[in-house]
């Protein structure tokens, strides 16, 4: 275990390439910061995966049926993962983050607080949400100081990478269909493009503690101009309009998109977006409803619990 | 009909090529490193166009799924195909064979290496992984089914450390419940 002074000292330690492990006693705004992000990581992650589960049966085919099913299982590992990692930081239990997330206190990444119309919003998430997603854990994985936290991204990242094929896939399947295929894709991304830049979040504060200890390395900014220049050359390849009047090309050959309305973020933080509300009853219901598997696994283990001594529920 | 054997590429090369093919969700690990490719036979074949007749080679390439309802199948199967069909291969057909059954021992000293350093531990035939990060053989298994069907969830009751362990498809233990914490973070 190790111990810094003052902040001073412990920034010095970030400044110099430094790890922090769960058992260091890190300055408590450091471990109140980095709890934040890896809870909120958490419940998005749990929230993309009851999204996806949502499609399953739904999804055209046995073959999209089968990736949603497995995709939802890869989210829901992502969750059991991150919520670990963050209930070793000691601020909340797992249980209080999933009460704090059924009764709305905590938050959740602002694309999870919108409806899903239809088929085509769902590629759209499948597609740009994940590629955010995969361009903003990237960024964090770089350079990250928390070690829990990082060492368990790698596997994240290297998943979602893979979650990018089917959803790339879909997206030209839909970019390669009729014009009822492609004009259903285009009113998605004209529901979810602002969405999709809110993502990156808000502008970047003076003071950002995430990225002076370096939970963070990237700005909001830097992440969604790289998002930008990727996918609008593409999106426009595949023949469909980003619904965004003011964006042109800069005299550097860069895309420059306009202004961004943040109001519609600003509800979603307050978890009183257009979704929020049946989006967190839907993921009580879940938990509820599977209580009787919780229930199942914990007599299993009372079972074989003089079989394993090491065996002690510290929760 | 004289089919030169020379123009058909040896097993040992269409076997290089299968194996270096990388998993579709963990890249630093390759097809041959898990040991998902099975036998692998090469037959001259016939037709009616294209190349000679001397010049045509079908292939079969069997892969053990780690789990019957790997959803990383079609990509492999599609990868396979199209590494083999840039080879020069008329036909390749890849099925999914269950005899022999994929077992975490099927994974090479290579590919053992390779996953510890993402924090993936390959079990011994007991069952028992080592800790990826401190090595200490007090691993305790957490949860049956972790991110994937064909991977389990534990911690490292020396460092803390969780660790996913490749999982057999008879390997059901059940775990001792996400809640548990390592008595050394236990706040």
């Amino acid at each position: 275990m190790r111990t810094w002074e003052s902040e001073i000292e412990f920034d010095e330690f970030i400044n110099e390439g430094g790890i922090v492990e769960a058992v260091d006693a890190m300055p408590e705004r450091y471990r109140a910061e980095v709890f934040r992000f890896i809870e909120m990581h958490a419940n998005s992650e749990l929230f993309g995966g009851l999204c996806e589960q949502y499609w399953v049966s739904r999804a055209p085919g046995l073959h999209r049926k089968l990736a949603f099913l497995a995709k939802t299982q890869d989210e829901i590992g992502h969750g059991h993962l991150l919520y670990m990692v963050a209930a070793d930081l000691g601020v909340k239990f797992r249980e209080q983050m999933l009460t704090d997330l059924f009764s709305g206190r905590s938050k959740f990444h602002n694309v999870f607080h919108y409806k899903t119309h239809t088929w085509a919003d769902q590629i759209v998430i499948a597609y740009l949400v994940d590629a955010a997603a995969l361009i903003t854990q990237q960024a964090v994985l770089k350079n990250c100081s928390y070690g829990p936290y990082r060492r368990v991204l790698r596997r994240i990242v290297s998943e979602e990478g893979f979650h990018m094929r089917h959803g790339e896939e879909m997206l030209l399947t839909m970019a390669d269909g009729t014009s009822t295929q492609r004009s259903l894709f285009q009113a998605a991304l004209d529901r979810w493009w602002e969405p999709v830049m809110h993502f990156f979040g808000p502008p970047t504060k003076a003071n950002d503690l995430l990225l002076r200890w370096r939970v963070k390395s990237e700005t909001n900014e830097a992440l969604r101009d790289r998002f930008v220049q990727k996918f609008v050359p593409m999106l426009h390849d595949y023949g469909f309009v980003i619904p965004d009047s003011a964006l042109h090309k800069g005299a550097d050959g860069r895309w420059v998109i306009g202004d961004i309305d943040w109001s519609a973020l600003s509800a979603t933080q307050a978890n009183v977006g257009e979704d929020s509300a049946a989006r967190i009853a839907r993921s009580r219901a879940a938990w509820d409803d599977t209580a009787w598997v919780r229930n199942a696994l914990e007599e299993s283990v009372q079972a074989g619990a003089q079989r394993s001594p090491q065996n002690e529920s510290a929760a | 009909m004289n089919v030169s054997s020379a123009t058909v590429p040896s097993l040992g090369a269409i076997r290089d090529l299968v194996e270096a093919l990388r998993d579709p969700e963990l890249h630093d690990v390759t097809l041959g490193d898990l040991g998902l490719i099975g036998e692998i036979t090469v037959e001259p074949a016939s037709g009616r166009e294209g190349p000679s007749d001397a010049e045509r080679w079908s292939v079969v390439v069997e892969l053990l799924p780690t789990f019957l309802g790997c959803p990383a199948l079609d990509l492999l199967q599609q990868d396979i195909v199209s590494v083999l069909t840039t080879f020069g291969a008329q036909s390749v057909i890849v099925p999914i064979i269950c005899t022999p059954v994929w077992t975490p021992q099927s994974i090479s000293e290579r590919g053992r290496s390779r996953l510890a350093l993402l924090g993936v531990a390959v079990p011994n035939a007991n069952g028992e992984s080592n800790c990826t990060r401190c090595q200490s053989p007090n691993l305790v298994h957490v949860v049956s089914v972790g991110a994937s069907a064909c991977r389990s969830l534990g911690r490292c009751e020396s460092c803390g450390e969780l660790v996913e362990s490749m999982r057999g498809p008879a390997d059901n233990r059940p775990g001792v419940a996400v809640s548990w914490i390592p008595r050394r973070l236990v706040p």
